[in-house]
């Protein structure tokens, strides 16, 4: 059996195609992922632990299963790591707290069983914002996740670790949670791709919650092809996830033409472009020519009102984190940062006729979205993050106004999404003049994700911003 | 209401102990949310339009994009 140079420079398709074709085994491509998570991984904060044995036997099964001629399942193989809020029965979950540091869940995340099932190696728990509250990767207690770019650099959060191991290449890809951009910020900080996809189409069940009204789960990989591979795997309906019940099963790489021939593509005035800075709209401007190059019509659009939709999520994230946290805020309070408890304090204060109203109003403004920003386009364009990746200094040192403006500018293209439920694609876009990377996100439709990894995968097909590697690594 | 009106209220209502300051900041936020969701819902709550709409609305486009698909 012949081996790649760089078993680490394989993505999620080459490496289930290198291990069903015997180029390369599954246990070679776990210990060299294994190799790096340990040496690479605290560099960047991105490592939790690490569940070596168990992958290595999952390994161990894949190859023997191949030796025996046994059909492979999609991921056969693949190396994968997760933020530490997925449940897998008897292994820790601490989910970037301190209250969780013991906890140990009877249960396996809907989506661990079906990657699992599909041949994929869990490699271990990888860093995460406490309780997934932090748009940087700032954690009190664990560190600030750092970017593989540059270590003073926020990595982005909440799946922090996620973003910073896959544009690492110490694994080929990593699930997220996305509650306002927790998979697109640390996608689009370290210059990978990630998928926050329509709520109800990916199952939460054995996910740390942190506002089910807004939750969803999601992967971070290199490319819009990977991405198509794993949401092939993780979508669709699970009778342990009510808002599952209507998901539609589809075969997310079959789109993937290259040709965006008839599809348009919404720039929505206002808002999101109004708040990017020069270099940020050079860098999606030009990513507009590639898609245009690609196929794809150009429209003009315009933002409809976003204050009342950010209004909406803070207060839907608000008290759904704020009834979740409540018990442990009572018994526990010490064991919470203090960034995290002024993020759930809020929560506490709205009377239940607001939250109420912001619930019966989402379908009315997810169309009202809709219809101003995408006006009848196929998605829409939009920065996903419209600054240079923040220093570690400006999100947590200083006057704390200006630490609050420098993560609001974070979440100010991302928040909104999740509460009008829609799929959003952030892919890398090019880089700053700080050397960090930048991005631009595509929204579509509900359950439109397979126009989205089209629209995609065309892209990535002309630009290479996906393909670099930080130097370091 | 005095930042130590509103801390008492919190732990009174919620059983959560914050200081003075701390409740002061999260009932500002809150406030600042709530007025603009409120003012939105003078607008378009409507009674038969909206309760369950959103799971309705999820429900078609998944329907819907099964049908495109045929």
């Amino acid at each position: 059996m012949s081996t790649p140079h760089a078993l680490h420079a394989l993505g999620v398709v080459e490496a289930a195609e290198a291990v069903s074709s015997g180029a390369v085994s599954a246990e070679a491509l776990a210990l060299t992922a294994l190799e790096r998570l340990e040496l690479i991984g605290p560099r960047f904060n991105a490592v939790v632990a690490l569940d070596a044995e168990r992958a290595l036997e999952a390994a161990r099964a894949v190859d023997l299963a191949r030796a025996r001629g046994d059909a492979l399942g999609p991921l056969a193989g693949v190396p994968l790591a997760h933020k530490d809020l997925f449940y897998r029965a008897g292994r820790p979950c601490a989910g970037g707290s301190l209250i969780r540091r013991d906890f140990v869940p009877d249960v396996t995340a809907s989506v661990l069983e079906r990657l699992d099932a599909a041949g994929a190696l869990d490699l271990g728990r990888l860093h995460l914002a406490e309780f997934a509250l932090s748009p940087t990767g700032f954690n009190a207690h664990d560190g600030h996740g750092r970017n593989p770019w540059s270590l003073d650099h926020c990595s982005g959060g909440s799946s922090s670790g996620s973003g910073a191991a896959v544009a690492a290449r110490l694994v080929s890809a990593a699930l997220g949670s996305d509650t306002g951009g927790s998979i697109r910020h640390p996608a689009a900080m370290c210059g990978i791709t990630g998928l926050k996809p329509t709520h109800g189409l990916v199952p939460m069940f054995g996910a740390m919650p942190l506002s089910p009204s807004l939750d969803t789960l999601g992967p971070l990989a290199r490319s819009a092809r990977d991405i198509a591979r794993l949401m092939s795997v993780i979508a669709g309906p699970d009778p342990r996830d009510a808002s599952t019940v209507s998901a539609p099963v589809r075969d997310y790489e079959a789109a993937l033409n290259g040709d965006l021939g008839g599809r348009t593509i919404a720039v929505p005035l206002g808002y999101y472009r109004d708040a990017a800075t020069p270099e940020i709209l050079a860098l999606l401007d030009e990513s507009l020519r590639v898609l245009r190059e690609a196929g794809a019509r150009i429209v003009e659009t315009r933002a409809p009102d976003m204050a009342t939709l950010n209004a909406m999520m803070q207060l839907v994230m608000g008290v759904e984190a704020a009834t979740l946290h409540r018990r442990w805020l009572k018994e526990r309070p010490q064991d919470y940062g203090a960034q995290v408890r002024a993020r759930i304090l809020p929560g506490f204060s709205y009377p239940a006729t607001r939250y109420a109203e912001a619930l019966m109003l989402r379908a009315k403004l997810a169309q009202d979205w809709m219809a101003h920003a995408m006006a009848g386009a196929d998605m829409v364009h939009i920065p996903t993050l419209a600054v240079p990746v923040p220093t570690i200094a400006e999100t947590t040192q200083g006057d704390p106004a200006d630490v609050a403006a420098a993560i609001g500018r974070v979440t100010h293209c991302t928040r909104a999404i999740n509460y009008v439920g829609l799929p959003a694609l952030s892919l890398p876009c090019g880089f700053t003049g700080s050397g960090l990377p930048a991005a631009f996100q595509l929204v579509g439709r509900p359950f439109g994700e397979d126009v989205l990894l089209q629209a995609g995968e065309a892209y990535q097909r002309i630009t290479d911003h996906h393909l670099r590697i930080p130097p370091a690594c | 209401m005095s930042e130590d009106e509103a801390a008492a209220r919190l732990h009174g209502v919620q059983g959560v102990s914050v200081d003075a300051a701390e409740a002061n900041a999260a009932q500002a936020v809150a406030h600042a949310a709530a007025a603009s969701v409120a003012a939105a819902a003078d607008r378009l709550l409507t009674l038969d339009e909206t309760p369950w709409s959103f799971d309705t609305l999820r429900a078609l486009a998944a329907a819907k994009g099964t049908e495109d698909r045929k």
